[in-house]
Order: C-alpha cells, then structure tokens, then sequence
C-alpha cells in the first residue's frame, strides 16, 4: 500500500472541495494581509504618483507629470543618487567583509569560549535603532570617545557626522556595530562547510590560507551573495541617520535618497511626488538586484551544480 | 500543553483587544454635561508646567461650566497639526506655527475672531502680533518675541571688557562689534582674538554663537540693507549684493576672525553653553530667559549690531488660533483672554521670563504695569530697551519668513545646506557669491512646482 | 625554516585569541559608554581631557531621565503593541504556513511567490498609500495601524519560516489523523501546533524585537504622547534632551536593557531562527 501518494489524491469531491476551502481559509489572513497591505497600496501608490495630491487621494491627474519632473528638473535627484549610491558603496563590503572576518575568527577550531565571544559580537545587533543612533552620535561627538582616542595616538579627530567628508563614512562605520546579523547568518553557512574539504587541503601541504581561499571562501558564496543582495537592497533605503541626527546634512552631503522621500511625504505633504520618487528607488533597486544576479554565474559556487 | 497554550493566547488576546480599546483614538472622552475645549501646544518642560498650571487655574474658575484639555505635543507639531486636521478632527485652540498659518488659514481650518474681540482691544495689540487672513483677524502671536543679543556678563567682567549696549541708539557698528566679539573670544591659554599668540584651533569661548539659522542671520541681513523678499515680492533676493555681503561677513566672522563656531563645532557646546562659556554672545528669544533665570550668572541683553540700516530685531512667535470646526468658539475666546491676562494666574510665565505681553499698552507703557512682570530677577534692566523698545519700532522688525513663506520646509531644502556649508568653510568672497547665485538659481527654478510663493490671500512683506 | 605542526598550532591560536580579545572589546566598548555616560553628569560628560570613569556616580539620573518624560507610560504602550503582535503574528503567520506547505488549493504556488516577492520591494512604496489610506479610515493617531498587519499573516519572513518548518514534519501525523477523521483545523492546532515549538519561538521572539526596536510605524502614525512606544519617545527627545547627554544615554539604556535581557534568556532561538530561513534556497 502505497501511502505517500495516495495522501494527496482526495479520495472524493467532496473531501476536495473541503481542503480547498481549508487551504483558502487557513491562509487567508495572510491573502487579507498581502492584498491590502502589498499589493493594493501598490497600486495606490502608482496611482498616486500621477495625481498631484498632497495629502490624499484628491489630486488632480498629471500623468506622468512627476516623474518628467524627476529626471529632468528634480534639483536634489543627482545628489541624493549620487549620496546613496556611495553609501552602498562603502557600507555594503565594509561590513560583509567584516561580518565575515569575524564569522570565520569566531568559527576556529580550538578557541574556548566561542559561545561568549558570539554573543558579544551579536547583541549590539538587537539594540534599538533610536539608542544606538544617539549613542554612535554621542561617540562620535566632536568632544567624543572617539576623537579622545584618535588624539591620544595623534590621529587628528574629526567632525564625522558634521563634516561633509566623513558623514557617509561615519555612518557606515556606526553600523559595523551592528553587523551580527549576517555573522550569524555566515556562522551557520561555516558550519555547513565539509571538514573533509580541509584535511584535503592539508594533504596537499595547505596552510591557513589556502584552506580560506580555496574552501571556505567559495564553499561561502551563496551565502556571500544572499547578504550582499539584502545588504544593497536594505542600504539603498536608508534613511534612519539622516532623521536622527544630520537632516541630510551638512551641506547635503547624507542626503539620503530614503531621506528625500520622507521628508517630501512626511515633513512636505507632498505625498503623490514622494511615490513617484520610490517607484524610481524601486526601479533602480530592481536593476542593481538584477546585475547583481546576472554577475553571480561568474563567481558563486553552488555545491550540487548549478541552481536555478 | 494544550490547555497551557489555549489560555496563553486567550490572556494575550484579551490584552490586545484591551490595548485596542484603552488607545483608540487620542481625544479623551467628553464630560458630557458642559463643553471640554482641546488646546494644543509645544513647549519644552517649562512652558508646559507653566500652561499647565493656566489650564488648572482656568478649570478650577469654570468648573462645571467649561472644561480645558491640554495636549502638549513633544515634536514635529506642524505633522501633528496636519494629520489632525486631514483625519477632521481640528482641536478648539491651539498653537499655529507661523509656517503654517496661512496654509490653514487659506484652507478654511480658522475661525475669524474679530467679533469675539472686545472694543478697543486691537488698538492695545502689538502691530506686529496681529494675524490676519483676508482682513479678518484669525490669529495673535501667542507672545511677543524679540530677537536680541544675549550675553553672559560674567565673561564681559572677568575679561574687563565693556558690555555691548542695549539701546537702540548706541548700536556697535559692524566693526565695533567685531572687535567686541575678539575681545571675549578666549583660547585654551588665555590669549583672546586679538592676542599675536592666539590659537584658533583650541578656542574655549567664542564670543559670538548665531547657528545656522535663516532667522538670526536676517537679523545682520536687513541692518544690512538686505531683504528677504525681491521688490515685485515674487521671488526671494538672495543673490542680491547685499546678501552676498551678509553671508560673506557671517563666513568671515567664523573662519577668519574666528570669533563664532563652525555648526560642527557648535555640536560638541555643552548644555546651557552661554552659562558654561562656550560663547559669550549669542541670539535668543524670549523662550530662553525662563531657562537662564534659573541658571547662576549674570544675564544681559544687548540690540544688534547696526550694519548700516539701524540694528533689527524679529519676532517668531508661535500664533494661536481658534479654530473653525471648534464647537465653542466664545469659550475658547474666554480661555484665550485668561491667558494673555499678565496678573490672572499666568504671571508666572510672563514674569518668569518665557512670555512677553503683546499689549504694549498697558504692559510695556505703563510704568506700573511694566514692574509687574519684569521687576525680578528674570529681567536685566537691559531688557527694556533691548526687547521692549524695539517692539515698538515696527521699521526695525524683520516680518517672520515663515508668516508669508508658506512652504517654508521645500524652501529650507535649498537654503540651510548653503547656509550649512557657507558656516561650514571658509571662503572667497566669490565663492560665497557663486553659492548665494546658485542657491537662488534653485529657488526661482523650483518654487512654481513647491508652491513656494502662492501667496494666496497672504499680504508678504518686504 | 619549519615549525612543528603543536607550534604551527599555538601561534595561530594566540593570534586568534589576541584577535577575538580585540574584537570583543571594540563591540564592548560602546556599551561601557553608554552606561558610564548615563551615570555622569552633565559638568563631568564634558570635562576636557574626558574622564573615562564616572565619579562619583550618578545614580539620580536614571530616575530623573525616566521621570522626565513619562517612561511608565511608554513601557506599558510598547508592551502592549509587543504581546498583541506577537500573538498575531505567531497565529496567522503558522496558519498561514501550514496552508502553504500542507493543503493543496489553487493558487497556492502564484500566491507563495508572490508573497515571498514582496520582500523585495523597498518599504517606501508600500508606507506612504498604506499611511494614507490609515489616515482617511480615521486609525491617525491610533495603535490600529500597528497591531493589525501582524494579524493578517504577519510579515513574509513569518510566513516563510513557519512554512519551511512545516515541510520538515512528516505528513504521516497528518494522514492517520485524517484516517481517524479529524478536521483540518484539528489537526493544525491539536497535532501540529505542539511541534512547532521552536519556530513559534523563534517568530515570537523576532517579533518581540521588531516591534519593540520599531521606530518608523510610529513615527508617521501616532502623534498623541500618550500613545508613543519608547523607540518613539526616544527619539522625540528634542525638547528637555536636546542636548542633556546624560539623560539622553540614561534613557538609551533603558530602553535597550530589555532586548539585552530577552537575548541572554532566549540566546539559542536568535540562531536557530536565522538558520531556519534555510539561505540556501
């Protein structure tokens, strides 16, 4: 008797019938949710962008009269492209690079304590975004801890998030405090890595690095890659800094694209002009997702051939 | 397990429909027999004990025949203020910032008080703390508000150095101030700004703070010759000589006489910085003085420098308003009058240092009724002249941008980085030039799409 | 020139330590900070050359922050969000995963990836119709925006997760209770529910943390004080705060301390639920 098929195949109309309602029902409000918290204000919002409303639905239609208007006329679009931009520039490999150097310090056979160092590393990841903003802020003060420390080894301090040089630097190191997420994320993929693909390097006469560079490293792509593509997607939305603490300032130079959107929507009332200006964000962030993809045939190992 | 699980989620669902029912909707229930008025404002810890203990004294006077809610919003009050009103459902009084003053009004959202005003009343108000809208009186600036110099006369005294005057007539000219500011401008080692020795990169006290604040700046601006507006009053002037020269001279004053902070610098002044010495003058307003009165040294007031046209002096006071949806309107009238009355039950507030009359008369003319307010600890005698005799001087008062900007926030996108980085670096007079052309090279490109001067009923002023 | 291999050994081990050590005090430090400056005061946060320890301590101004504002207040509104959504989210997302992965219906792939899709889409396009249709419903200024996504299937991840871990209980539970008769609804809460342990443990948890460390929602959507959560209230501190460090760092902490403890209790759970998204797929 063959059970596993014939599990699935009701054994009568009316039993189908009924797992179909259950199926509809067990997952419907989560269908309630999708529906009119995705995929209706989706289509609100492109409604929207065409209407020149200000704080509702009310708006006349102007057609694609926004978004004529962001490429062409829009004063802080290069800015604020050009701003994000090299935030996901500097942000993204600093801290995958460093969420992974630390994944594989924390992964060394023979270290004690490891459960303690993990943790350390990981709870500065769950504070609340608002407290650690201020207290990087704080840190980061002219007066600070930081520029006290840089100054007592003779490393001039600077203004960080006040200066328009260093304000996307300082952030984006601010949030290497954070990085436990994806160390964690790199520690269960470690652990996945066959211990045999090691003794076969040490066979040949392989050291430590190699052993990084020619198994740990590639068996970690797909990893690498899934954390790459959250991390752009998630860094080309920021805009939680330049809430807090620099307005998108000074001088601009942290005018998030992020931040453009919510001070247009959320200070401005200029709601219809601010969906115009995400379905762009969308658009780009589709198409950096997409090269992304198309890059990584060239340097992501999967171990059982290739994945769909 | 089962049942441990069932009841868990029942408490926990109880809960949330608990939580649910005890924070739908903001407003508190009705009383139900008399009228509750809703009256929203801003204010820091002061401000709010203080209209606090208004309220109470109004409500134990009126109790049972009208009762008066506070609502003390933290921040972001123009936000709270919108979406109220968006959801439909306005407060009775409030609070009106200025930027958003005339939106509401042109949207029909305040109530025209002109017949709920007592004869003669107008005649007693300050000019410049009349609202109108269309030509009906919608609003009165909650306080009168002068900008001034505020100094620490400790620093004067410990320096031997005179203080800058407080009358209109003895204003420093430009030059005469610089060198003032040099001279309390102190490095680490003691040397001030005019010292051969002195280390502008250790400076402990500047001797002048004015931030990165449009507001303060137009203060150097008007004395300056400069106006905010062009002639035609369609667009702003910023790439006019004069503001060159302004933004030039406020450059100056930080990057080569040193004697202001860059705003960077300015983020690492401790708390209460005029108390502790960050800087020995700065701009203020009347909200400042409660909090300095409690504090421990010597406060004087000074007027500002006269760049030429006569010192200037601002008033950006919040307006108060009632509104068109409140259902009492007389009430709400009443409350209003409780509040503005110096000697019933606010006069904490005006004496302590936080409001000023906006009746010049009697509050600022009578002798007698002057000393009840500012006779105390709270009030140099700087004051009178410094805040009071430039209230009376309606050709020195810059109108408030924010009165006739009404998209004041789009056109602070544009302005406060060039500000920001004029503040920020030092500069060539033509690079100060070429930054002023091209920020308002912005704003004549955009404001038709912001909406930046639809005056709509609003009378700008130059 | 060549080491033994115990040597080799012992060098990269004290290399590692030296390393680790490093490492943990720099991700240590900040915390220090914090709490040294929430128990300064304002004369001795701002003495020059800074003073690393504070002395004396104190203490008053844990006290003084969390009076100053009305923090009893906040605790219980964010801990009020917190069980509701928890308890929505741990409800409606297993339902929600149990249909996915177990009952055949129609639709069911195209709504999967469609569901799953939506984690793509950056949460601007989504905020600002969602707010505004908030808005004209009259929930402004209510609680309602905060708790009701939670009840309806939750968040994609949730949905996801409970999915995946259904996948990985045999079917056979399933079929002998079919067999004896029971109903769908039956058997999801008598039989299955039990085994879901971790992953309910694991949502319950995540949810914890992102409603209590969420700052967004509340920001656009409530306005009355009486309403805020602490991420809200915290970052409202223009007014008093502005620039009092001391009680600025003293109500950081505080507002932190929790999650702090939530992860010392509920360590392995933080793990296994980013292992279960199965990142592979």
């Amino acid at each position: 008797m063959s059970t596993k098929t014939a599990a699935f195949k009701p054994p009568s109309r009316k039993l189908f019938k009924r797992n179909e309602i259950w199926g509809w029902l067990f997952a419907g409000p989560a269908i309630i949710g999708f529906l009119g918290f995705t995929l209706g204000p989706m289509i609100a919002s492109i409604y929207l962008s065409m209407t020149d409303s200000s704080l509702g639905f009310d708006g006349n239609w102007i057609g694609m009269a926004h978004y004529a208007r962001i490429f062409t006329a829009e004063p802080f679009i290069w800015i604020s492209v050009r701003v994000t931009l090299t935030f996901v520039a500097i942000a993204v490999p600093m801290h995958i690079i460093t969420a992974f150097f630390i994944a594989v310090l924390l992964n060394t056979e023979g270290l004690k304590g490891l459960k303690y160092w993990r943790t350390i590393a990981y709870v500065p990841s769950i504070v609340p975004g608002v407290a650690s903003m201020f207290l990087w802020r704080w840190i980061m003060n002219p007066r600070g801890l930081l520029n006290a420390a840089l100054e007592s080894v003779g490393i001039p301090g600077q203004n960080w998030f006040f200066d328009e040089f260093w304000v996307l630097p300082a952030i984006a190191f601010m949030g290497i405090w954070g990085i436990g997420g994806n160390m964690v994320i790199y520690l269960a993929g470690l652990q996945g890595v066959p211990r045999s693909y090691y003794d076969a390097i040490e066979v040949d006469g392989g050291g430590i690095f190699s052993k990084f560079r020619y198994c740990t490293l590639p068996m970690m792509t797909p990893v690498i890659f899934f954390t790459i593509i959250m991390g752009i997607i998630g860094g080309l939305q920021t805009f939680i800094p330049a809430l807090l603490v620099t307005e998108g300032g000074p001088n601009n130079a942290s005018l998030f694209y992020g931040w453009h959107i919510y001070r247009t929507a959320f200070i401005n009332f200029n709601m219809s002009y601010a969906a115009a200006l995400s379905w762009i964000m969308f658009l780009v962030i589709l198409a950096i997702t997409a090269i992304v993809f198309a890059t990584s045939k060239h340097w992501v190992y999967y171990e059982g051939g290739e994945s769909k | 397990m089962r049942k441990l699980v069932t009841t868990l989620l029942t408490v926990t669902m109880a809960l949330a429909v608990l939580g649910l029912a005890a924070a739908c909707g903001g407003s508190p229930a009705a009383s139900g027999d008399y009228p509750t008025l809703t009256f929203m404002y801003w204010g820091g810890l002061d401000e709010q004990n203080a209209v606090e203990a208004i309220i109470e004294d109004f409500n134990a006077q009126n109790e049972g025949r009208v009762r008066v809610i506070g609502e003390h919003i933290a921040a972001d009050f123009g936000t709270v203020m919108n979406t109220r009103l968006a959801a439909g459902n306005p407060p009775d009084i409030a609070y009106t910032a200025a930027g958003t003053f005339y939106t509401m009004a042109s949207e029909g959202h305040l109530l025209a008080v002109d017949h709920l005003l007592p004869p003669g009343f107008l005649d007693t108000v300050v000019h410049d703390a009349i609202w109108r809208y269309n030509g009906q009186v919608m609003g009165f600036s909650t306080a009168q508000v002068n900008l001034m110099i505020y100094y620490n006369a400790d620093i004067f005294a410990r320096h031997g150095v005179e203080r800058p005057p407080h009358r209109f007539d003895d204003a420093l000219s430009w030059d005469q101030f610089v060198n003032l500011a040099q001279r309390v401008t102190v490095d680490r080692n003691g040397n001030n700004a005019l010292h051969p020795d002195f280390n502008p990169n250790q400076i402990d006290t500047f001797g002048f703070n004015t931030g990165p604040w449009l507001n303060n700046i137009a203060l150097f601006a008007y004395s300056n010759g400069a106006r905010m507006l062009n002639e035609d009053l369609t667009n702003t002037d910023f790439d006019s000589p004069e503001w060159i020269d302004t933004m030039y001279k406020m450059n100056r004053l930080i990057h080569h006489y040193r004697v202001m902070p860059t705003p960077a610098e300015s983020e690492g002044f401790p708390e209460n910085p005029l108390m502790n010495g960050a800087f020995a003058m700065s701009i203020g307003g009347r909200w400042e003085m409660m909090a300095f009165a409690q504090l421990d040294f010597e406060l004087g007031c000074a007027v500002m420098p006269n760049l030429g046209h006569g010192a200037f002096t601002m008033s950006p006071p919040g307006v108060t308003s009632i509104f068109a949806g409140s259902e009492h309107p007389e009430l709400a009238w009443e409350f209003w009058e409780f509040k503005m009355d110096v000697e019933n039950g606010a006069t904490e507030l005006y004496a302590g240092g936080l409001w000023q009359p906006i009746q010049h008369d009697p509050w600022y003319t009578d002798p007698a009724a002057l000393a009840v307010w500012t006779d105390n600890d709270a009030h140099p005698a700087s004051f009178r002249y410094a805040a009071l005799d430039m209230a009376m001087r309606p050709s020195q008062i810059v109108p408030l941008p924010a009165s006739y900007l009404v998209r004041i926030g789009e056109h602070q996108q544009y302005v406060t980085p060039a500000i920001q980085e004029i503040m920020g670096n030092p500069m060539t007079f033509d690079q100060v030039a070429e930054t002023m052309r091209t920020v308002q090279q912005q704003i004549t490109d955009n404001a038709a799409f912001h909406g930046i001067f639809n005056y709509d009923n609003v009378l700008p002023r130059r | 020139m060549t080491m033994s291999r115990t040597t080799a050994r012992r060098v990269k081990l004290t290399i590692c330590y030296t390393l680790v050590a490093i490492l943990s005090f720099l991700f240590f430090v900040p915390f220090f900070w914090m709490v040294r400056s929430a128990l300064m005061d304002t004369a001795q946060l701002f003495r020059y050359p800074i003073q690393i320890f504070p002395n004396p301590i104190v203490w008053e101004n844990i006290p003084n922050a969390l009076q100053s504002q009305p923090f009893a207040l906040f605790f219980r509104n964010t801990f009020i969000l917190v069980i509701a959504n928890v308890a929505g989210v741990v409800i409606t997302s297993s339902m929600a995963g149990y249909a996915f992965s177990r009952l055949a219906w129609r639709g069911k792939k195209l709504l999967f990836y469609a569901l799953l899709s939506t984690m793509m889409i950056p949460g601007f396009i989504t905020l600002i119709p969602t707010f505004l249709i908030w808005t004209n419903l009259g929930a402004h200024n209510t609680w309602i925006p905060l708790i009701v996504p939670s009840w309806l299937g939750g968040t994609a991840f949730s949905v996801f997760l409970s999915r995946q871990f259904f996948l990985t209980i045999p079917r056979e539970l399933d079929e002998a209770a079919l067999i004896d008769g029971a109903s769908q609804w039956k058997i999801f809460w008598v039989i299955l529910m039990p085994l879901l342990r971790p992953v309910l443990a694991v949502l319950a948890i995540f949810t914890f943390m992102g409603t209590w460390n969420d700052l967004i929602n509340p920001l656009i959507y409530l306005t009355d004080q009486r309403l805020f959560t602490l991420s809200l209230a915290l970052a409202r501190f223009r007014g008093p705060f502005a620039t009092q460090w001391d009680f600025l760092m003293a109500a950081s902490a505080i507002v932190t301390l929790p999650m702090v403890v939530v992860f010392f209790v509920f360590q392995r759970y933080f793990i296994e639920g980013i292992t279960l998204t199965g990142i592979k797929a």
